[in-house]
């Protein structure tokens, strides 16, 4: 047989065939395509790391992107304010304004007869509301039959008090209403630091549990399902879902047909101790693997 | 030795990787995400690449043994195995559809009915126009198993489609 067969379009074709094979010969990727395709690959791996010439400088993200190409494809926050790593400080600056804002709403529901500093905390931070919170002051003194800026709930008070207000619970008197004007000083600084506290474990559990869902979406593709356990392990690296996502790992690692890479997890999965023992030793047997060695 | 890195051979190869991903029968919603898979594991893997091998070839092998594993995985979904439209991939995409011919599609349904091996040697003589000693080194089969290959593909791809042209577009599935 030689090496110079003729190509098929260049033959007798029926014109079907002829139409079909020159249309799709000429189908190329649309540059609009590519552009979309570098956006998600500069995503994945990184801008730096996608124009770097030595190998040796892969590094984290080595188990894939952080993205698909069809996230990156799809509007979002990170693609508005030009990629995710900008996005970032944004991200958590509306999220502590957020937490900021339940906070006071928080401690105002659940202390309604709060002591004047609390008022003056929240004076200091929203002075478009300050005559109306200095209203409420008066209203409430005059309820409990005290002087604007005394302590209305008394001893009470100061038990419910969060720790927040504690460096307020005895304030001068006549302090209280100057300092609503004041500036936030050092202990009305310290009111939206500890409130803050609170509020943001919630979210992050709930940003965790996200995450593990996207994982999961993306058990479909294991590279890009590993790229998104690989992120995960990054962001919360103290995270509460550890051995889920490490579970999820493993069956991405097993999918994609890295048994080596599995097993060598899935040392110390298969602990007595471990969470998930069964399901980590189940999945590696659906894939006639063991764990490695300890 | 300097290895290149991700992006000059995604500005060499971007287009190449692309229309292989969808000639070997990836869906077109899932051309991108496969495509993007193929240079995250060519980033990984670029210190492997060798002097003296071609980066096509190289990379052809990459993106076969992940479109093998995304078709492997589209037969699992559940969406896909109950429907069977795995096998019908490219005239899935409705925008495709429009703009395809009709012979077209007939086109992409008889290639996917070919094994993967007839296929990607079809796919890399007839649509890639490479030489065919080079698509036996990138398929990784001697030359006259290659030519074998094309004969036997080009003549399912003549059959399916005649027959059902002369159906008048009543083709099977």
């Amino acid at each position: 047989m030689s090496d110079d067969t003729s190509r098929w379009l260049d033959s007798e074709l029926p014109d079907e065939l002829r139409a079909a094979l020159s249309s799709m010969r000429e189908d190329d990727a649309r540059p609009v395509q590519l552009t979309r395709l570098r956006a998600g690959i500069e995503n994945a791996i990184g801008s730096a790391a996608f124009g770097l010439r030595d190998a040796s400088g892969f590094g984290g993200a080595a188990e894939g992107g952080r993205h698909t190409a069809r996230e990156s494809r799809e509007p979002s926050t990170a693609k508005l304010t030009g990629g995710s790593s900008n996005a970032t400080p944004i991200v958590w600056t509306l999220g502590a304004v957020i937490a900021l804002g339940l906070a006071v709403l928080t401690v105002r529901v659940a202390f309604p007869f709060s002591s004047p500093a609390l008022e003056k905390t929240a004076a200091t931070q929203q002075p478009e509301q300050r005559e109306s919170d200095e209203s409420a002051t008066r209203l409430e003194a005059a309820a409990s039959g005290t002087q604007p800026g005394a302590n209305p709930s008394g001893q009470a008070g100061q038990e419910l008090a969060p720790r927040a207000a504690a460096p307020l619970v005895t304030p001068p008197r006549a302090a209280a209403p100057r300092a609503a004007q004041q500036p936030a000083s050092r202990s009305t600084a310290a009111g939206p630091r500890a409130a803050n506290a609170a509020p943001v474990s919630a979210p992050t559990l709930a940003e965790e549990l996200a995450s593990l869902d996207r994982i999961r979406s993306k058990m479909a593709t294991p590279a890009s399902a590993l790229a998104a356990a690989a992120a995960h392990a990054t962001r919360f690296r103290n995270g509460a879902l550890i051995p889920e996502r490490e579970l999820l790992q493993l069956e991405g690692l097993l999918r994609a047909g890295r048994i080596a890479r599995a097993q060598q997890l899935s040392k110390h999965m298969s602990a007595p101790s471990y969470p998930y023992r069964a399901q980590a030793l189940q999945l590696l047997a659906n894939y006639g693997a063991t764990p490695a060695a300890r | 030795m300097t290895v290149a890195s991700t992006r000059e051979i995604f500005e060499t190869h971007a287009p190449f990787v692309v229309r292989i991903v969808r000639r070997l029968g990836v869906r077109a919603s899932d051309v991108e995400d496969v495509a993007q898979e193929v240079f995250v594991i060519v980033h990984r893997r670029r210190a492997d690449l060798q002097a003296g091998v071609s980066v096509r070839s190289w990379l052809f092998g990459i993106t076969r043994r992940v479109v093998a594993n995304y078709h492997r995985q589209a037969r699992h979904r559940h969406e896909e195995s109950s429907s069977g439209l795995d096998s019908v991939p490219v005239h899935s995409d409705p925008t495709q559809a429009i703009e395809g011919s009709r012979e077209r599609v007939l086109l992409d349904r008889a290639l996917a009915k070919l094994d993967t091996d007839k296929r990607a040697v079809f796919v890399l003589f007839e649509l890639e126009c490479l030489d065919m000693r080079e698509v036996a080194q990138m398929v990784g089969c001697p030359l006259n198993t290659a030519y074998s290959r094309l004969y036997a593909a080009r003549t399912l791809v003549r059959t399916y489609v005649l027959r059902a042209s002369n159906l008048g577009g009543r083709h099977e599935r």
